[in-house]
């Protein structure tokens, strides 16, 4: 979408009105009808075809281990109690911190705050990496008290459900990074929205799925 | 307009705080449910799927997004939260 598209709609930030210089146009008197007004894509349209796809599969994961608990929740009930929730819980604010610094990122971006754009990306990657090694003293913990992938059904989805989630948070820390590698070079928004706003909404995607997991895996099950 | 992020977000993030630290009381078992875990088990998952629901919408921005695109995401929310309630509860 272009900035001459998005120029005038009352649902978007006031800066994409043409306050950067690149449109000056007047703002609108009035709000547009909802029927008429397009609609602003984050990203690329595809991406979201991927989010969607890949929340789908995560969800599908979830019923079936929901599905299998309903056959044994007792069994369910006492494998949740070893896991550690205070690190699930401190892993999912964590989680929610970097989702609020990479909104804040994207519209630093936007307004063209370069410096500030990259230090709240630089918090985002910090908070991963937070994240990951928590996961990791999870494991470590679970693994050395004997639970394993082969531990029985509960542990098997717990470990392909948080395995699978920890590949997504590294690869969201890679498109991370190279965010930050164009902030440093200073592209300008411009140039490189449909690419910010695709690696903020692949983070933000993670996020949403830990929250999930972290629901029906740690606490529901547990319940 | 300097690109700082409207405080709607930040309200938003602090309300997913709240509700985090609330999920997270109401599965540790000294929530005043007493002994109905179901209920318990139900508003907890309720929390979280509109903790994923203000995430799309205000962080992902699909508040301005097409149509079509929120309600993929909406009918996302509503039918795995229906479905895990169900599974959970019923």
């Amino acid at each position: 979408m272009t900035h001459a598209q998005v120029r005038g709609d009352p649902d978007l930030p006031e800066f994409l009105w043409g306050s950067d210089g690149v449109e000056d146009g007047p703002r609108p008197s009035s709000p547009r009808p909802a029927k008429t007004r397009p609609g602003h894509t984050p990203g690329e349209a595809g991406l979201w075809i991927f989010i969607l796809g890949d929340m789908t599969l995560f969800a599908a994961i979830l019923i079936v281990f929901l599905w299998e608990r309903r056959s044994d929740p007792v069994v369910f009930g006492e494998s949740a109690h070893q896991l550690i929730q205070p690190i699930g819980a401190a892993n999912t604010l964590v989680l929610v911190l970097s989702s609020y610094l990479v909104v804040r990122a994207v519209f630093a971006h936007r307004g063209g705050r370069y410096p500030q754009a990259r230090r709240l990306v630089a918090a985002a990657v910090g908070c991963a990496a937070v994240f990951a090694g928590l996961k990791a003293f999870e494991y470590y913990s679970e693994i050395s008290s004997g639970h394993t992938p082969s531990s029985g059904t509960f542990f098997t989805f717990y470990f392909v459900l948080t395995g699978l989630h920890l590949l997504h948070v590294i690869v969201g820390t890679v498109l991370l990074l190279a965010w930050q590698a164009m902030l440093k070079g200073r592209r300008s928004w411009t140039g490189s929205q449909k690419v910010a706003e695709g690696i903020a909404s692949y983070w933000h995607m993670v996020d949403l799925l830990w929250v999930a997991i972290f629901t029906l895996v740690y606490l529901v099950s547990a319940e | 307009m300097n690109g700082a992020a409207p405080r709607r977000v930040t309200v938003v993030f602090v309300g997913l705080v709240v509700a985090t630290c609330i999920t997270w009381w109401l599965g540790s078992g000294s929530s005043p449910t007493g002994g109905a875990l179901g209920l318990a088990a139900m508003l907890t998952v309720l929390i979280a799927f509109a903790k994923i629901y203000f995430i799309g919408r205000d962080f992902m921005e699909l508040r301005s997004a097409p149509s079509g695109l929120r309600a993929a995401f909406n009918v996302w929310v509503g039918a795995v939260a229906v479905a895990a309630i169900a599974l959970v509860v019923v």
